[in-house]
């Protein structure tokens, strides 16, 4: 252990001290205004349009949709666990990284044609969630069936082997075999499915119009709303009013998202503790197969139906979209890097804390995404306060402040994506090479680079879908480098809506989507071929 | 092999990446030209989009200028504009917003006024004024010269870049119909017409209705809007002012202090949330998602008899394409009253620039710009622009021109605005579903405008 104190824990130290000071400062106008006030306990308690309701209808969802979404996924997952990785039905499986990489708005816009028309969906307030919760399940829920359906092919072939010869039936494989597996990935997916609930804005608001008297307004439409308002008086006003509710909504997301956690890890025990003999139920093979073109169809289906019903205008929209498209590939690869670097470093000098998840490491995650727990609104409103000092004069500042701000903003996911992904990494493994090794790179290479190359891959498409879908920096900074989020959003609401427009910028998503999914699997398949064997060892 | 394509490939795309920056430098820093750019920002609109249009026309006489137009949602172009003074960066030298906006502008000092501005360009340039339609302006572009002191009086701040109304849009095919014209002779015993009163306007809707198993048969009277985000609150507001209704005693919408009296809560206002209730069986779509762009769709499947829609979103909904869509007629809501509404050419106080972009405002303002923007989709504000023969052949011109004449509705715009919007939509709403009869949303609506009325004129005070 000597080893990592002297060599990483300095690193380490610096690389997470540079975080919190990067992440205090740039928030520190947030934190200066979050004082509590008697308005504020008004808020809280008597008035009939306070906070409460928007907050309790959002951890509500975000707590049983995130279970929903996650669970649902997992189960399926368990189901194609004979589709290989290296055959063509495990190629055709990363179609299913489709939807997430299409991004919010773009899902929004799709589901919006979708249920034009229709009634059920609109009905009452719990069937708009019920149907939110599925289109959720449609973005989210379909790349947690691929990462779930990677991550089961990773057990070893010994652990299976046993499971055969004792004879464990299909549930007490999945009690005893895969959950144990997924169980990292199941707490990862979580904490990010349930901040991305809280907070959901686009879905929610361009395809139900959320709003208080139809009881489906969650905390961020509620804030809005407030912040609009607000402005009416001055906009200093509104930030200091919204640094002080957007407090109480922090903290409440901070104790929902723990609290949840906890009741998760609890019964997750009592499922893996639990040694009553479960049913002998064997699906049938047809069953599995069944499941795989579902999940394909469900996947595609959506895509497909809005380009044969929904006429598309198509104008010249690659070069005016090319600066975005670039500066999205710097900043996704920049993230990407920071990222691998940081999970390494604090993989190296924090083995015990971050070999799996435990109640330390929960913390640490949950640290780590707690610049994500300030709600959009006051992030935007921070962003435009940064401008100010950084300045609109020089382009090249603003290029850079646009790639810093994205790098930034997608950190916590990248980075808790790659923490989990190192969990595999036995600790016994770092000793091993720290007693052969002495050259740093060589360890690298051998410990990281050869043996995640494919999750690094993941990292950067799911850091480019990220960027390429971000609201918050891409509205600032607008002006000067195009938006997808906000000009496909321009052709969903307002005055100018024009639906064929919108086709055309989903065209581009839909191409950038492919670019990644062929270049996934190409990667993937290159990675398989070299690390076949590994994959079992580990 | 491979591995040379491969780098070709890369190289190429490192010399388009410095290219496509360097390109970008120069456009947007204007370094390369000693050039003034002149930003404008507003919702993207028939209105902004009639302006793009015609750009050119500017910068071609005007040989130092750029304009750069920053179209954007109603959301983005609004804490864009409320950011960009809060934080005096100065990025918009003109700001297109509502009237809900202006007395938070002018009480902050973020705009000049026209007597400011009008030293900068030759007195004869402003003969427009004398053309604007004055009720429309004074409720779009007049503010208090001291608002701590309103017994001094107004003055006007910025000139209405449109002059809006909602307008009756109705199927022509429909209500042309023979056999139509026929069964509502028979069943009604009157011609069936576009309505002017509102008991007509019920009559029609429910004739039109037709909820047919077979969705193609399928057909609704009316489609009016339910949707929070002003919506609802727009749409509603046409039928209380209507019938004899009002939210706040006042005479225009950003009047007002913590001692204006809401009344809200009377027999006028109930008769209209019962009336704007026993529309729900004609209604076409699902009312609480209905903004104003759905009413248009609903109209366009051919299906729905009549609407409340927008005037400035009648230009691109006619005109999909470079042909125009005949099918629609349009009319004044029933009623003596109308809502007018548009907003302001708000200069910015922190534009490096107040002469040559005042100028650009004269320019947009004089008789023959108006007209071109007219053909491009701009409701304008001037009554001489009417009278052009290529206007007055819109199919909305005459209803419209009548609406913003007759005018009388007064849409909140004091900073209570957005406040007073939001609760009336929240207790409509809930009237519409049932989940309150409309005596207690009207009474909880009222309460609710007062409470917290006082509460945000206490901050105005503290600030």
């Amino acid at each position: 252990m000597s080893f990592y104190k002297k060599y990483y824990a300095p690193a380490t130290k610096l690389t997470i001290a540079a975080a919190v000071l990067f992440y205090g400062i740039y928030a520190f106008p947030f934190f200066k205004n979050f004082t509590f006030s008697k308005e504020l306990a008004n808020n809280l308690t008597i008035s009939p349009d306070g906070i409460y309701n928007p907050l309790f209808r959002s951890l509500a969802f975000s707590i049983i949709g995130s279970f929903f979404v996650v669970c649902l996924s997992l189960l399926i997952a368990s189901f194609l666990e004979r589709i290989q990785i290296t055959g063509q039905k495990g190629k055709w499986m990363s179609l299913l990284l489709m939807p997430f990489i299409l991004g919010s708005v773009s899902t929004a816009f799709i589901w919006k044609l979708l249920l034009l028309d229709t009634i059920y969906p609109f009905s009452s307030a719990t069937s708009k969630f019920i149907t939110l919760t599925s289109i959720q399940f449609w973005q989210y829920g379909t790349l947690y069936v691929y990462l779930f359906w990677i991550n089961q092919h990773l057990i070893s072939q010994s652990s299976r082997t046993y499971a055969k010869v004792i004879g464990l039936n299909r549930l007490e494989k999945l009690r005893d075999l895969l959950f144990p597996q997924q169980r990292h990935l199941v707490m990862l997916l979580y904490i990010i499915t349930m901040i991305t609930f809280y907070y959901e804005d686009a879905k929610i608001q361009f395809i139900f119009h959320a709003s208080r008297g139809t009881d489906t307004e969650l905390v961020n439409q509620w804030l809005q709303r407030m912040y609009h308002s607000d402005s009416l008086l001055s906009p200093d006003f509104a930030f200091k009013h919204m640094s002080q509710l957007g407090g109480v909504i922090l903290i409440s997301a901070f104790i929902g998202l723990l609290a949840s956690l906890l009741l998760k890890n609890g019964l997750y025990r009592i499922l893996i503790t639990n040694r009553l003999l479960l049913p002998r139920w064997t699906p049938p093979k047809l069953f599995n197969t069944a499941m795989y073109y579902l999940l394909l169809l469900y996947t595609l289906s959506p895509i497909f139906f809005i380009f044969y019903f929904q006429r598309v205008t198509f104008t010249q929209l690659f070069d005016y979209m090319s600066l975005p498209l670039l500066l999205t590939t710097f900043a996704a690869l920049l993230a990407t890097l920071v990222a691998i670097w940081f999970a390494i470093i604090n993989r190296l000098a924090l083995p015990k804390l971050l070999s799996s998840f435990n109640g330390k490491s929960i913390f640490f995650l949950i640290a780590l995404f707690l610049m994500t727990l300030v709600p959009p609104v006051v992030t935007l409103i921070l962003s435009f306060k940064w401008m100010r000092i950084v300045g609109y004069d020089s382009s090249n500042t603003i290029y850079w402040a646009w790639i810093i701000g994205h790098v930034f903003l997608s950190f916590p996911m990248l980075a808790s994506f790659l923490i989990t992904s190192h969990f595999r990494l036995k600790n016994n493994q770092i000793t091993y090479l720290d007693v052969h090794i002495t050259s740093f790179g060589d360890k690298l290479k051998t410990l990281f680079l050869y043996s995640f190359a494919a999750d690094y891959m993941l990292t950067f498409v799911l850091a480019f879908s990220l960027i390429w879908n971000e609201s918050t920096i891409n509205n600032v900074l607008a002006d000067i480098v195009p938006s997808f989020f906000a000009e496909l959003n321009k052709t969903i609401t307002g005055k100018s809506v024009d639906y064929a427009s919108g086709m055309n910028y989903l065209v581009i998503s839909l191409v950038l989507a492919v670019i990644s999914i062929l270049l996934w699997n190409r990667i993937v398949g290159k990675v398989q071929k070299n690390t076949e064997n590994e994959f079992s060892e580990i | 092999m491979k591995k040379g394509i491969l780098i070709t490939v890369v190289v190429a795309i490192v010399v388009f990446a410095i290219w496509r920056l360097f390109s970008h430098t120069d456009k947007n820093t204007g370094n390369s030209q000693p050039k003034i750019k002149i930003t404008i920002l507003g919702e993207n609109s028939s209105t902004i989009k009639s302006m793009v249009a015609i750009k050119e026309q500017y910068e071609n006489s005007h040989p130092n200028i750029i304009l750069d137009f920053q179209a954007k949602s109603f959301d983005d172009a609004f804490t864009s504009s409320n950011q960009d003074f809060a934080n005096k960066t100065g990025l918009y030298d003109v700001i297109m917003q509502y009237n809900f906006s202006l007395a938070s502008f002018v009480r902050n000092h973020y705009v000049y006024n026209i007597n400011d501005l009008a030293q900068y360009v030759p007195k004869d340039s402003l003969g427009f004024e004398k053309n604007l339609f004055l009720n429309n302006w004074r409720e779009v572009g007049y503010y208090y010269k001291d608002d701590t002191q309103p017994e001094k009086g107004e003055e006007k701040i910025a000139y209405p870049f449109s002059a809006h109304s909602m307008l009756l849009m109705y199927n022509k095919s429909m209500f042309n119909d023979p056999a139509n014209r026929k069964r509502y002779q028979e069943k009604y015993h009157k011609p069936l017409t576009v309505p002017q009163n509102w008991e007509d306007f019920y009559t029609v809707s429910k004739f039109f209705t037709n909820l047919d198993s077979d969705p193609n048969k399928k057909t609704y009277g009316v489609c009016i809007g339910g949707a929070g985000g002003g919506f609802l609150y727009y749409d509603f507001m046409n039928f209380v002012y209507s019938m004899g209704g009002q939210v706040l005693d006042k005479k225009v919408g950003w009047q007002g202090d913590t001692n204006t009296k809401v009344v809200f809560n009377s027999p006028q206002s109930l008769q209209a949330l019962k009336y704007y209730i026993s529309l729900k069986p004609y209604n076409a779509g699902d009312f609480s998602t209905i903004d104003q762009y759905e009413t248009i769709r609903q109209m366009q499947s051919n299906k729905t008899a009549m609407s409340i829609v927008w005037s400035d979103l009648i230009y691109p909904a006619i005109h999909p394409d470079s042909s125009r869509d005949d099918r629609f007629g349009f009319a004044c809501i029933p009623g003596n009253k109308a809502i007018f509404v548009g907003g302001a050419y708000f200069i910015s106080k922190f534009t490096k620039h107040p002469k040559e972009t005042f100028e650009y405002i004269t320019w947009l303002k004089q008789e023959h710009t108006q007209v071109e923007l007219a053909k491009r989709g701009l409701c304008p504000a001037s009554s001489v622009t009417f009278e052009n023969p290529y206007v007055k052949a819109l199919p909305y011109s005459i209803p419209l021109r009548e609406s913003i004449e007759k005018g009388g509705v007064i849409l909140e715009a004091g900073p209570d605005a957005n406040m007073i919007s939001d609760v009336i939509t929240n207790y409509v709403q809930q009237a519409w579903t049932g989940k309150l009869t409309p005596e207690v949303a009207l009474a909880e609506a009222h309460k609710e405008i007062e409470m917290k009325r006082t509460e945000l004129f206490k901050n105005i005070v503290k600030k």
